[in-house]
């Protein structure tokens, strides 16, 4: 009987008689490789309750080398690291030449997995009904704001008319190791900012919020769906719609460095700057902002479902982004291919922030229409979206400030 | 003969050798059962033998 030892290069040998014979052996020959000196491939863990890995040892320089990673159950393997935390491969069973030095890899696992939900950073999100809580938290918020003096609030800049006006403002107070966001407006928000101010023209009332009371949300971690995890990195769409913004504040074509920038254009869209600043800087703490990458996001004409498209943007770089038409048509990402279909997975229920933001809900599916990144093709003012009913169908005006905000982000892992 | 081991029983290195490359063995006749393992930290299992 001979080996090569499978190409491994052993140390140690262990020779053993089975049956209930001794066994006897005239000869043994083991032939050696005459080098000075034996490279180490070095396996390390970084995760090792969630996976286990295999393939460290000694071997001949030039010898294929396979080293192995298997994720527990509901659990994923992200990658193989070298020691200055670059990504090497993201195969589980990654074969390699084995260099003349030693090498040491680290094997990262996740909790994620592809599909599942997680949280990261926070957000207002829930209502507060604790009447004992409110009136603490109404004392700590001082003088509430006016027109003309917005006391220790901040004005949420929103407009009414086409004009920015001062009638809604917000303060985040801390309370008992909790944060609470404080919404206060003494006008309605219209569902399309070019409109005035009332009732018939605002979800704020059909939702119960209403102008000259004070309403308290709480900061909540943010739960995301995790649509794909590849290349060390894991793609998150928000659960809900989280806010209520328009897709930008104005039709009116702009001039940009010399060129025309028309309504649609999602680089130099309102909701854009507000989605990566505003949003990102509420949500996320520095550990946190470190861990989101950032993205080259694609604004092609056929990541927008229609090509050509004459109002596509380059593309972006960003750390907070919306979806694309190509992206929530995505079946990779768990989305029907189909954009008439009513789609689940495309659905967003919004929460009372949201509400209290003057988003839409409808009822009957307690969902809401969302914003796209993509512009229609056929017209400079409208971008497309999602509607309540799961269908990633049609478009809507810019200006609509009754549309849902899904944030989407990758992160590093 | 160069060695004979008893039944159940085995040899083994104690100290680790550098640079094996194969290995060959002659057994003295058919009666002779051996499985050989191989490892680099004394922790022997079924993947890495014949």
């Amino acid at each position: 009987m001979s080996t090569n030892f499978n190409d491994y290069k052993p140390n140690y040998l262990k020779i053993e008689a089975l049956g209930t014979n001794d066994s006897a052996i005239n000869n043994m020959t083991i032939s050696f490789h005459c080098a000075n000196y034996y490279p180490s491939v070095t396996l390390i863990n970084d995760n090792p309750t969630l996976g286990n890995i295999t393939g460290g040892g000694v071997y001949f320089t030039g010898s294929n080398v396979t080293i192995s990673a298997t994720p527990n159950t509901n659990y994923t393997f992200v990658g193989w690291y070298d020691t200055l935390n670059n990504l090497v491969s993201t195969e589980s069973s990654y074969t390699f030449a084995m260099p003349s030095n030693d090498v040491t890899y680290h094997a990262k696992f996740t909790t994620l997995s592809k599909g599942a939900t997680t949280q990261f950073g926070t957000y207002p999100q829930s209502k507060v009904t604790d009447a004992t809580l409110i009136s603490t938290l109404n004392t700590a918020a001082g003088t509430l704001p006016t027109s003309s003096n917005s006391e220790a609030w901040t004005d949420y800049g929103y407009y009414i008319s086409g004009p920015v006006a001062s009638y809604m403002w917000y303060i985040d107070v801390p309370n008992s190791g909790n944060l609470y966001r404080g919404v206060y407006f003494t006008s309605y928000r219209p569902y399309r900012i070019d409109l005035a101010s009332s009732t018939y023209d605002s979800w704020q009332d059909d939702h119960d919020y209403y102008t000259n009371e004070t309403y308290w949300f709480k900061f909540e971690p943010i739960s995301w769906k995790v649509l794909d995890i590849v290349g060390g990195k894991a793609f998150l769409l928000a659960d809900l719609a989280l806010d209520a913004q328009d897709f930008h504040y104005s039709t009116d074509d702009r001039s940009i460095n010399g060129a025309t920038v028309h309504a649609n254009n999602y680089e130099h869209s309102h909701i854009r700057a507000w989605l990566n600043d505003t949003f990102y800087n509420t949500a996320f703490t520095t550990t946190e902002k470190i861990m989101i990458d950032t993205t080259i996001v694609d604004n092609s004409a056929s990541s927008t479902g229609y090509d050509p498209n004459p109002y596509v943007c380059d593309s972006t770089n960003d750390k907070v982004f919306l979806l694309s038409y190509s992206e929530v048509t995505n079946t990779n990402y768990g989305f029907d291919a189909y954009h008439l279909s009513t789609d689940i997975n495309r659905k967003k229920s919004p929460s009372d922030y949201a509400l209290s933001q003057g988003v839409n809900r409808i009822a009957d599916s307690n969902s809401s229409y969302y914003w796209l990144r993509s512009p229609h093709s056929g017209n400079y003012e409208n971008a497309r979206r999602v509607r309540a009913d799961g269908m990633a169908a049609a478009y809507n005006i810019v200006t609509a400030a009754s549309y849902g905000v899904v944030p989407a982000l990758w992160i590093i892992l | 003969m160069w060695q004979t081991i008893k039944a159940s029983g085995y040899i083994t290195n104690t100290a680790p050798v550098s640079g094996m490359m194969t290995l060959n063995i002659e057994k003295a006749d058919a009666s002779a059962h051996l499985r050989v393992f191989w490892s680099n930290d004394q922790t022997f299992d079924a993947s890495r033998s014949i």
